[in-house]
Parts: C-alpha cells; sequence; structure tokens
C-alpha cells in the first residue's frame, strides 16, 4: 500500500487494487466484473470456477485492513446478464450478508447496463454517472469526467479502461503490471476483477503511474513522449 | 483404364515420368501413398489423373472397381456384376457402415443398408452401371465429391485450381473444379453447403469448417482420392494434426478412399507417409489397438536427380565486412547488378522486415528500377501478391524480392536466378529454393547466396558441401540409366519401407528394383511440362540422354526431417467441438477414429477421457466448471452434440490453428486493402507514424474495427515493422556441416572462396583464442565494462543454444547465487555476469552432465515466459479465445479475454487443466528441443573442454555479444517478483535519468537489471 495526496486529500492505494479515501471511510474499487467466468462458461468458453469467491475474500480483507465504512463501485460489478449464474450469485449474496452495515454505492457502467442492477434486496445503492461527494466526483467512464465540467476543476475518479502499464525489462521483453493511473484531475483504477484484462496505457507528461504488484504498489517514472 | 492419360500425353509430344505412371498404377491398384518429387517435374499430375482415369474407366465400362486400402475386404470386382461379402470375412472397415447404416457408396446408390449382414450385394438389374445417378453416358457430371484437394496455402489453391482444371479440360472430363478455403464468397459456400462439386480444393482449416456442418456423411460418401499437397509444410505443425484428424473422419465417412500426399525433400519421407495414411481402423473398440496395422502405403519417388550449385557475392573487401548483423546492405551494389543481369530473380530473405528493407533499400539506390522489383511475403494482401506472380509469370517484372511465401508453389514462377540473403539455415530449404530455378527437368538448380556478414559465409560454403554429394563415388551418378524397377504389379512388397527408412541418405545399389526407388529408376524423360500451355522443350535426344548424367547429381544428400507432433491435446479439444457442431459423434466409435491417426495413436484412456471432459463440463467430474456448457452429451444414444448455435457459429470463426497474433487489416483511407498486420504492432502506433509496409510508407490515420487505416506518408522514411515469429534456427544438419567447415579452417584448409575469404577471420580467432578441435568445447572468458563475459560455442544452432543457454545459467545460479545474462545464436552462448564465473573443467562437465535434465529444465521453465507464450498458442487452438474479426458486434467482445488471462486463471484455479501440461510439453519439446539438448550434451559429455581466457571479444563472441538485444531472460522469479523488481530498477533509472546525460550508452542501459536467483 501507498499513500498520496490528491484533490487535497489523503488517499491509500493497496495491491488488492483498492483505493481508501481516508477522511470519508470510504473504499473505491473498479470494473469488479462478476459473474464474467460464469458468463464465459455458459458460451461454451471454459473458465473454472473459484475466481469471485477469490475477489470477494480480496474485497473483505480490503474492508478490514482498510477499516471503511462505504464502498464505491466505479462501474461494471456484473459483467454480463448470463453471468448472474446461481452460484455467483449465491457467493455475492453471501458476501453482502457478511457486511450487512455496509454502504455500497454502484455507479452504473456500461456493463451494468446490460447486465442489470443487482438484486434490490442486496442493498445497493445504484446511480448513474456522475456521483459526486465534494470534492470527488466518481464515474466509470473516464470521456464522461472529461466532457463534464469536472475536467479542469474537480477531480473525478473513474475506471472502465482497466489500465495497465507495460515494464520493459532490460532483455527487451516486457511485463504488465495493472497500475492505478492519476492525471491532474482524473484518478482512473485498476480492474478489481481477477479474471479482466487491462489495456496498456499512455501517460502524459506530468501524469503519476503507480504499478501494483500482487503485494504492493509503486510509483513509476514516466518518461515524456 | 490409363490409355486416355497416355493417349493425351502422347497427343501432347510428353512421355510420363515413371514415377508418374507408377503413381497411377498405384491408384488404380486402391493404393494410398506419398509421392516426393521436386516442384516442377509434374506431380500434380501423378497424383490428379488417376481419379480422373478411374473416373473415364468407370464411364466406358460402366464397372466401378472397388478397390481397398489393403488389397482386400470389401468386395470383388465391380465388374463381375455382383459383389459378395463373406459376413465374417476381414472387412476393413466393417463398422462404420453397420453402425451408421452408411449407404455403401456409389456402388448402388440406393443405399444397401447393412450389408455385412446380409452379405450380398446385389446390382440392380438393367445393367452395370455403378455410378448413382446413372451417368452412363458421358458428360455427365458427378453430383457428389470424387476427388478433393488440400493445399497448405490459400494462395495456392487458385494455381492448384488451373492445374487441376486443365487436365480435366484436355480429357474432357465434365467436372466443376472449385475453390473453398477462407476467401470464398458466402454465397458459393451456402450453395457448396447443399451440393458439392465433383472436385473440390480447400486447406485444412476449411476443411474442418466443412465438417463442422452436418450432412458431411452424405456429402463425402462418394470421395474416392484425398490428395494433400506441399504435405511436408503441414507435416510436424498443428494445422497438420488437423489435417491428420480431417481425413480420419473422410476415411471413416468414405472407407474406400484413397489418400495421396504430396511432399518435397525431407529426411523422414516414410514417416511423412505413415503420418499422412494413419493407422488402419484395425481392432476397433475401446481398449487400445494392440497390432496396429500399417497403412499400408506406396511411397513414390520421383526426384529427378537435380544438382544444385551454390554461388555466394563477395565484398570486394573483407575488412569492411561485419563480423555480424543481418542486413548485408553493404552488398547491396552487388545485389543490384545480379537483378540485373538476370531476366528474373527471386531475392529470398528470411525475415518479412529484410524484405521490406531490401526493397526499401534497392528502389532507394535505384529509382529506375521501380516498377521492376516487386515485393512479396506473408503479410502482403492476397490480391497484391496474385498481381507480382501474373507480373513475374508474364515476365513483366524482373526481381521479387521476398520470403518463404514463395517457397511454396505448386509449379509457378520458374525464374532465372534465385538468391538467398542471408544464411541458409537449413538444406531442405536452401534446395526447395533453389529449386525455382532451372525449372527445366535435369537443369541445374542455383542459388547465389548473399551473406550479410563474415560467419555466414561459412554457412554458404557448409551448405554448398552439404548439398554436393562428397566425390567418394557415393551414389552412382547415372543410376537413371538403369531404367525402370521391377513393379510388381499386385503383390506383396516386402520391403517398401526398410528402404525407404535409409531412402534419401544412402542410394545404396541394393535398391534397384524394389518399387518405391522411383529415383534411382526414374529415367531422365522426353521433357514434360506440367503447364500444358507452356513451350514445349524439344525432346531430348538418346545420345544427349547419354551425355548429361553429369547433372544429375546423385541424390545422395541428407536432408531435414520433421518431426511430427504428438497429441497436441488443444487441437483434439478442437476437433471434438468442431464433429459435434457437424453430425455429432458416439464417445466410443470416435476414439478409435482418433487413434486411428499418428498424431493420436498414443492417446491414453485418460487423456480422452479429459478431452470429452473439458469440452463437455469443463474438468473431471468432481471439479466440473459450474454452468459450462459447450458439448453436451443427448440422452437415448449417448451422443455428442454441441450446446447451442451460438456456441457453433462461434466455433466455426474459431476453426483454425494457424498461430499467430491477431491481425489487423491495412488499407487505405480510400479503401485499397495492403494486407494483414501483427496487431501488437499497430497497437504500439499513433496516428501520424510512419511505418513501412508492403513496400511502402503509410502513416497511420486510425485504427478502427480491427483496420488500420493509413495514407501515403510524405516523408520517405518510416518505422520497421518487427514482426514475430520470425526466426528461423539453424537446422541440426546445417550445423553439422557448419562444424565441418570449421575444423578445416583449424586444420588451415580454405578451399571454398568463401573460406579464403572468412580466413583473416579465423586466424585472428586462432591468434586470440582458438578453433576447437571437433571433440573439443571452447569455453572463451573476457571482460569488458558490461561485466565478466563467457562464451562457449558447441555449434549447435540458436535453438539449442537457447535451452543450453538457461540450463547452464541455471544450473550455475543454483550452487552460487548470482545474477547473469544470456545471449545465444547458430554458434554458441554468453553469459554475462558482475562477478566472474570461475568454474575449472570438472565443473564445467557438471553443469554440462545430462542428469537431471528434465528436472532442470522444468525448474528454469517456471522461470521464464516460454511456457506462458506456448500457452497462447494452445489457448487459441483449444477455443479459449476468440479471435477478433473485423465488424464484430459487442456482445463478442464481451467474450474476448487473453490467453495470459487464461494461463493465470487456470493456474490458479484449474492446476490439472491438461492445456498447461501441454504448455510445458511443447516448450520441452517443441521449443528446448530436449532430445536435441541431450545430443548436445552427449557429445560435450564426450569432449574435452577447452577455457581460453581472451584479451577481448574474439570473431566468435562479437556476433553474440552483438546479439544481446534479444537476450532471453532467465531468472527463476515468478511475475509479481518481476514486477516488484522492474519497478525498483524503473525507479532507479528515472534518478539515473534525470543525473546522466542522454547519451548514455543504450547497451549498458539494457544490461542493467536481469537476475538469475
Amino acid at each position: 500500500m501507498l499513500s498520496i495526496l490528491w484533490g487535497g486529500q489523503r488517499l491509500t492505494l493497496y495491491s488488492g487494487r483498492a483505493v481508501h479515501w481516508r477522511r470519508a471511510k470510504t473504499l473505491i474499487v473498479a470494473d469488479p466484473h462478476f459473474g464474467k467466468a460464469a458468463a464465459f462458461r455458459n458460451h461454451g468458453i471454459p473458465v473454472p470456477a473459484g475466481t469471485t469467491q477469490a475477489d470477494v475474500n480480496r474485497l473483505s480483507a480490503l474492508l478490514a485492513v482498510s477499516g471503511a465504512k462505504r464502498l464505491i463501485v466505479l462501474g461494471d460489478f456484473l459483467h454480463h446478464r448470463t453471468g448472474r449464474a446461481p452460484g455467483t450469485m449465491a457467493t455475492l449474496q453471501a458476501w453482502r450478508e457478511e457486511h450487512p452495515s455496509l454502504e455500497i454505492i454502484l455507479i452504473r457502467g456500461n456493463h451494468d447496463d446490460h447486465a442489470g442492477d443487482p438484486p434490490p434486496e442486496w442493498n445497493f445503492h445504484c446511480v448513474d454517472e456522475p456521483f459526486i461527494d465534494a470534492p470527488f466526483a466518481f464515474c466509470h467512464d473516464p470521456l464522461s469526467a472529461q466532457h463534464s465540467a469536472l475536467s479542469t476543476s474537480g477531480f473525478s475518479f473513474t475506471g472502465h479502461i482497466h489500465p495497465c502499464a507495460i515494464l520493459h525489462d532490460s532483455d527487451g521483453s516486457s511485463v504488465r503490471a495493472p497500475c492505478f493511473y492519476f492525471s491532474q484531475h482524473h484518478a482512473t483504477l485498476p480492474a478489481f476483477g481477477t479474471f479482466t484484462g487491462a489495456h496498456p496505457i499512455r501517460p502524459r507528461n506530468g501524469d503519476r503511474i503507480f504499478a501494483v504488484s500482487p503485494d504492493s504498489v509503486t510509483e513509476i517514472a514516466t518518461v515524456a513522449r | 483404364m490409363l490409355e486416355p492419360i497416355e493417349q493425351w500425353f502422347a497427343r501432347n509430344g510428353w512421355t510420363p515420368f515413371d514415377f508418374q505412371r507408377e503413381t497411377w498404377a498405384a491408384y488404380r491398384r486402391g493404393e494410398s501413398g506419398l509421392v516426393h518429387a521436386p516442384t516442377g517435374t509434374g506431380k500434380t499430375y501423378a497424383v490428379w489423373l488417376g481419379p480422373l482415369a478411374e473416373w473415364l474407366h468407370e464411364q466406358s465400362s460402366g464397372a466401378a472397381e472397388f478397390p481397398s486400402p489393403s488389397g482386400k475386404g470389401v468386395g470383388g470386382e465391380g465388374k463381375s456384376g455382383t459383389a459378395t461379402i463373406e459376413p465374417n470375412g476381414p472387412h476393413p472397415q466393417p463398422f462404420s457402415q453397420r453402425e451408421k447404416g452408411v449407404e455403401f457408396p456409389s456402388l448402388s446408390g440406393r443405399g444397401v443398408r447393412g450389408e455385412g449382414k446380409s452379405g450380398k450385394l446385389t446390382i440392380e438389374p438393367g445393367g452395370p452401371h455403378t455410378q448413382p445417378f446413372s451417368q452412363r453416358e458421358k458428360g455427365v457430371r458427378p453430383k457428389t465429391l470424387r476427388g478433393r484437394w488440400i493445399t497448405p496455402l490459400r494462395a495456392l489453391a487458385n494455381d492448384s485450381a488451373e492445374n487441376l482444371r486443365a487436365a480435366v479440360e484436355a480429357l474432357d472430363i465434365p467436372w466443376t473444379i472449385e475453390l473453398r478455403t477462407g476467401d470464398t464468397p458466402q454465397s458459393i459456400r451456402q450453395r457448396q453447403r447443399k451440393q458439392l462439386p465433383p472436385a473440390l480444393i480447400t486447406t485444412p482449416e476449411s476443411l474442418s469448417v466443412m465438417l463442422s456442418y452436418s450432412g458431411s456423411s452424405d456429402h463425402f460418401k462418394n470421395l474416392r482420392c484425398i490428395i494433400v499437397d506441399e504435405w511436408h509444410e503441414l507435416l510436424g505443425t498443428k494445422r497438420g494434426v488437423q489435417t491428420e484428424l480431417g481425413l480420419a473422419r473422410l476415411r471413416w465417412l468414405s472407407p474406400k478412399v484413397r489418400t495421396w500426399g504430396l511432399s518435397a525433400t525431407l529426411g523422414n519421407l516414410d514417416q511423412a507417409m505413415r503420418v499422412l495414411l494413419g493407422y488402419q481402423n484395425g481392432g476397433i473398440g475401446v481398449s487400445p489397438v494392440p497390432e496396429r496395422q500399417r497403412c499400408q502405403g506406396t511411397l513414390i519417388c520421383g526426384d529427378l536427380p537435380k544438382r544444385t550449385t551454390v554461388q555466394t557475392l563477395q565484398p570486394d573487401d573483407v575488412d569492411l565486412f561485419p563480423w555480424s548483423g543481418h542486413l548485408g546492405l553493404k552488398l547491396l551494389h552487388q545485389v543490384i547488378s545480379s537483378i540485373e543481369a538476370a531476366r528474373t530473380t527471386l531475392l529470398f530473405t528470411n525475415v518479412r522486415s529484410q524484405a521490406e528493407i531490401w526493397f526499401q533499400q534497392i528502389i532507394k539506390a535505384r529509382p529506375d528500377l521501380i516498377g521492376h522489383v516487386a515485393l512479396h511475403h506473408g503479410s502482403i494482401d492476397r490480391d497484391i501478391r496474385k498481381q507480382v506472380e501474373d507480373l513475374l509469370r508474364a515476365g513483366r517484372i524482373r526481381c521479387v524480392v521476398c520470403t518463404s511465401s514463395l517457397d511454396l508453389g505448386v509449379d509457378f514462377l520458374p525464374v532465372d536466378q534465385v538468391m538467398q540473403l542471408g544464411s541458409p539455415k537449413g538444406i531442405a530449404r536452401m534446395m526447395q529454393r533453389a529449386g525455382r530455378s532451372g525449372h527445366q527437368p535435369g537443369a541445374e538448380s542455383r542459388i547465389l547466396g548473399v551473406p550479410t556478414n563474415a560467419l555466414e559465409l561459412i554457412e554458404f560454403a557448409a551448405a554448398r558441401e552439404a548439398v554436393s554429394p562428397s566425390p567418394s563415388g557415393r551414389g552412382v551418378r547415372g543410376e537413371g540409366k538403369c531404367g525402370k524397377g521391377a513393379i510388381e504389379p499386385n503383390g506383396p512388397h516386402p520391403q517398401p519401407f526398410s528402404q525407404r527408412e535409409k531412402g534419401v541418405q544412402s542410394p545404396s545399389p541394393s535398391g534397384r528394383g524394389v518399387r518405391g526407388e522411383g529415383r534411382l529408376h526414374s529415367k531422365f524423360p522426353d521433357s514434360i511440362r506440367t503447364h500444358p500451355d507452356q513451350a514445349l522443350t524439344p525432346a531430348l535426344s538418346q545420345r544427349e540422354r547419354e551425355e548429361s548424367p553429369s547433372h544429375w547429381a546423385p541424390h545422395s544428400i541428407d536432408v531435414e526431417s520433421r518431426t511430427p507432433l504428438d497429441r497436441p491435446l488443444d487441437v483434439l479439444v478442437q476437433h471434438l467441438v468442431t464433429l459435434a457442431c457437424g453430425d455429432g459423434f458416439t464417445a466410443e466409435e470416435l476414439q478409435s477414429e482418433i487413434r486411428s491417426t499418428f498424431a493420436f495413436h498414443k492417446l491414453t484412456r485418460s487423456e480422452w477421457q479429459w478431452a470429452l471432459d473439458f469440452v463437455t463440463q469443463g474438468g473431471p467430474a468432481l471439479h466440473a466448471y459450474p454452468q459450462y456448457a459447450r458439448v453436451i452429451r443427448g440422452g437415448g444414444d449417448g451422443r455428442y452434440t454441441v450446446a447451442s448455435l451460438q456456441i457453433e457459429r462461434m466455433h466455426r470463426m474459431m476453426i483454425g490453428t494457424i498461430t499467430s497474433d491477431a491481425m489487423v487489416k491495412v488499407a487505405f483511407v480510400s479503401g485499397a486493402t495492403l494486407g494483414m498486420m501483427e496487431e501488437s504492432f499497430i497497437s504500439r502506433l499513433h496516428p501520424g507514424d510512419r511505418f513501412v509496409f508492403a513496400g511502402r510508407v503509410v502513416e497511420l490515420v486510425r485504427v478502427h474495427n480491427m483496420t488500420a487505416h493509413v495514407k501515403k506518408a510524405k516523408q520517405a522514411s518510416g518505422i520497421m515493422p518487427r514482426w514475430n515469429g520470425s526466426r528461423c534456427p539453424l537446422s541440426t544438419l546445417m550445423a553439422a556441416a557448419i562444424r565441418r567447415k570449421i575444423d578445416e579452417a583449424r586444420r588451415g584448409i580454405y578451399e571454398s572462396s568463401e573460406m579464403r575469404l572468412v580466413r583473416p577471420l579465423m586466424e585472428l580467432q586462432s591468434a586470440w583464442s582458438i578453433i576447437p578441435q571437433p571433440d573439443e568445447l571452447l569455453i572463451e572468458r573476457t571482460r569488458s565494462r558490461d561485466g565478466h563475459h563467457v562464451f562457449i560455442y558447441p555449434f549447435d544452432g540458436r535453438q539449442v543454444h537457447e535451452g543450453l543457454s538457461s540450463l547452464v545459467a541455471h544450473r550455475i545460479a543454483s550452487q552460487e547465487a548470482r545474477s547473469m545474462h544470456i545471449t545465444a545464436n547458430d554458434y554458441g552462448f554468453e553469459l554475462l555476469s558482475g562477478d566472474p564465473i570461475e568454474l575449472d573443467e570438472d565443473e564445467w562437465r557438471q553443469v554440462f552432465t545430462t542428469t537431471n535434465l528434465v528436472e532442470d529444465m522444468l525448474g528454469c521453465l517456471n522461470t521464464t515466459a516460454l511456457a506462458r507464450r506456448a500457452f497462447r498458442d494452445i489457448a487459441r487452438v483449444a477455443g479459449l479465445i476468440f479471435p477478433g474479426f473485423p465488424g464484430q458486434n459487442k456482445t463478442a467482445r464481451q467474450f474476448q479475454a487473453s490467453s495470459n488471462l487464461f494461463y493465470e486463471v487456470f493456474s490458479e484455479f484449474d492446476p490439472q487443466n491438461l492445456l498447461l501440461d501441454q504448455a510445458k510439453r511443447e516448450v520441452l519439446d517443441r521449443e528446448l528441443e530436449v532430445t536435441r539438448l541431450r545430443q548436445t550434451l552427449d557429445r560435450i559429455g564426450q569432449s574435452r573442454i577447452r577455457i581460453i581466457n581472451t584479451q577481448t571479444l574474439t570473431p566468435l563472441g562479437f556476433p553474440i555479444w552483438a546479439e544481446s538485444i534479444r537476450t532471453q531472460h532467465i531468472t527463476s522469479e515468478s511475475w509479481a517478483d518481476r514486477v516488484r523488481r522492474m519497478v525498483v530498477v524503473l525507479e532507479k533509472e528515472a534518478a539515473m535519468t534525470k543525473e546522466n546525460s542522454p547519451q548514455r550508452s543504450q547497451r549498458k542501459h539494457r544490461k542493467a537489471s536481469s537476475i538469475v536467483r
């Protein structure tokens, strides 16, 4: 984990791919894509079971270690409507029941539009972007954040693009690592889900990149292009 | 039966080659086999005219013959009007017919079912017409598929079609010949789904696609002949295995079918044939067949002796000649002069980027050659390639700069001159390329080598020696004179295999008279061309024939083998889904069909069960994936079918085992397509970036829908794309030939001009270090700013060296923690370390031991990205990855995930998955070539080890050092450790960049990290 100051607020970046906003006792994650493996299986693509359980375990651990009272999900909570498989939904429900007092805000993403909101009894507060809690705005798609009035004045958290950094090794090979991608006004979180892909980003000067390895978060220098 | 063909040949003044006649006769006898003949000698007609003659015969006599592959079994002679089948007699494929009630092909057309029970078949009264749709009169085309031609390359399909058509038309046979490849328009596919033409040309992928539609049993029941072209290209690849599985299915659907293959030079032709023909469906049942009968096959060798001459362009000044590198532009002007001296030239390069660079450089140096020089490689759009081929054929361009895209080809594009840019790498490959010149039978193939660095001079000298048999009298010239081999028409032929076993290597006189030794007996005949429209060369007179034997270099040349694949489960998984999409299958039946292929004849029961489980429920019973549905098992008959129409559609799009990156179409904004490009390259570009493609400098405008839209760039320079997977290692045989040359240099023998040219360099090597004797392993140690270098020279080819260097680094590091950096080339490898590696001879011996080889290799495997990389292909083949395609909708994209992600998820949540195992196996067998590695270690074990400390990099060491751009990363780190470490390194480097001047050595920069733990 790593602590930074952004938008005048103290933030903790966890290698479990979450941000803790200390003052608001809020844990922020993006793109869990729950049920993605199940949706794949449903479409005849073999993906082993177990990813959902692993992900909710990680989420519980993050909540415990950060002491957060509120969870903000920056969209794409569910991957696909065919992913609302009984097993997956049961796992998620059990997890919800373990955290009855946790306030959960889901900013709907493009996948949620299609997959639908979580069942009402799970007590998610589902909203369309942007969700504002000063000084921050919370969106799914960075483009909507940039196009809104927030683009130059405020500070917004976004997901959607699953950012990763390409680290070049000394031998010319490279390895990808999910990353937190902070520019002056926008912060994009890595995808939370285990079974999610990642998209290399092209940082500009002044951007800050925090690469995530399984147990650490490290800022890497960006080179001017 | 063969009269019409003979007459046609006679009308044209041609005389068939003996190997053609042999093939026709063998086909007539109902045999399957493999024809081995070089390009341009008429092998197409050897295999194609048999089926045509058969058809003509049936038409004229109204009789069908029942040749069965083994000469026994089903039926007697159709002529007699009745066919009897002994109920209990030996019928090779009764199973398929009985079980499925398949109509007995073409006997009565009425589909006599269960004939095995009745024991008797009666032909309809009213005459002996045997074709189902009473085509007694000539001119009625068959209503179902008779002949199927499988070609590895779509690009060849059109050429093949022309060839096949020429014969059909000349013989006045009313067959249409159609194509069915990935390029075939949807409307034609639709029609073909209902009604197949009498002859069809497909790729292996299209064959699979066709099997994925229901009704294939009807479509293929009358199939008589399958011909697989360029079989050597498919052998040893997953596409080859896909072909094997497809063939097994066709044989099962149509038991009478005969399989013929065409192959170029290979060291293991006998094995190639066995793979092609598969095993007979001997004992059918669940248990592995105890007595596997080899499918009787006939290996026919039409290899007309043809001498290959190797020459090289030589730099005027060897001092200026680079010690390493691969561009070779120093010889640009000499290359241009050579192009101008010949009417037509093929300039072969080893990789696509090299072709692009050379094309650019040639037209830059000589703008007047624009329009006379063209570029041809696999990524360029098919239409453009076709244009180039046509222009060359018409003699309207002088030179084509090309890659292996022009290695293949039925009979097309003979040229005056063939040039090879850079190391020939393999003997078979070089001979095949050389064969593009001197197309007249009996003429000499010549290849002009363009070495790109000093050591490649040695390689060309070695290659020349390898293709010119020693003057010791091996392979007596003029064998051709001995004439025809005795061909026993029907009898058992005792040693067709054992003979071929030695085949190419030893044309011992004892081989005479045995069938299959066509090469020894193929008389140099009157001229024949396979393109009837080509001008015919006048027949050689008897006298000329007598005088020309010096041109027939006896074929006692060792050429490379291709090892067939063993049990690639990803291909099996794909095939299972393919068949489930089509007519479905039952487990018991399919198991024996699958086991009849060479690739899966060793398939264990548990592997089979795993594959079935994988497609039906994901994992084995206890680890079944929830809600998983791909293939389902029907209730009543236990038939496996595909779970949904959507899966069926997706699967068809995924069929194909060609392993490549996702490809992006490159097209001008105005619309014209240039070709295909790896997505990984395009994704690194920004709009406005320029790059070189298809011989032009273009500027990226945007990427949209899997298409990179480009426009012509104003500036003349751009980034040179680096294509993946373009590296071709030295073959074992070439490596051995090079070792011989180096040993000659050691003994001061510099006979060829290349060796004389490289002499100063070799003498420098002797002075600064040594040239090792054949039974010595040279280890050089030196120091530089980069650290302590150890160079080790097994001279065994890059592939072996890459595996060996990983192993050595791993073993050294396991004794003493240290960081090391390794680099390999075709001659040896380098270990670079911060601290000196102080091992004495005994300790080095321990490092090179074969004890625990596999364990240690697996030990360093976890440490490399190799398995992950191998899994990339496996995931695609097994249908985990849904490749992108132009215009796909959003839904499709939601079901795409990278192979890396799959690898991680499988490793964590289903580690028992056999596909992971396969990835490991592939890396060991194919990539690291453990077998070859063991041989190298054995050789080292018997060698003396010479450790020499040198002042500086030696002529042998320098090229390896210079290679370090593509070093291999060897470390025991997990991905996590690696990210962690690199993050630290990046931080440091970033700090240093701020302090230091930007001119810091790139190389030093690169060498800053890489750790072996």
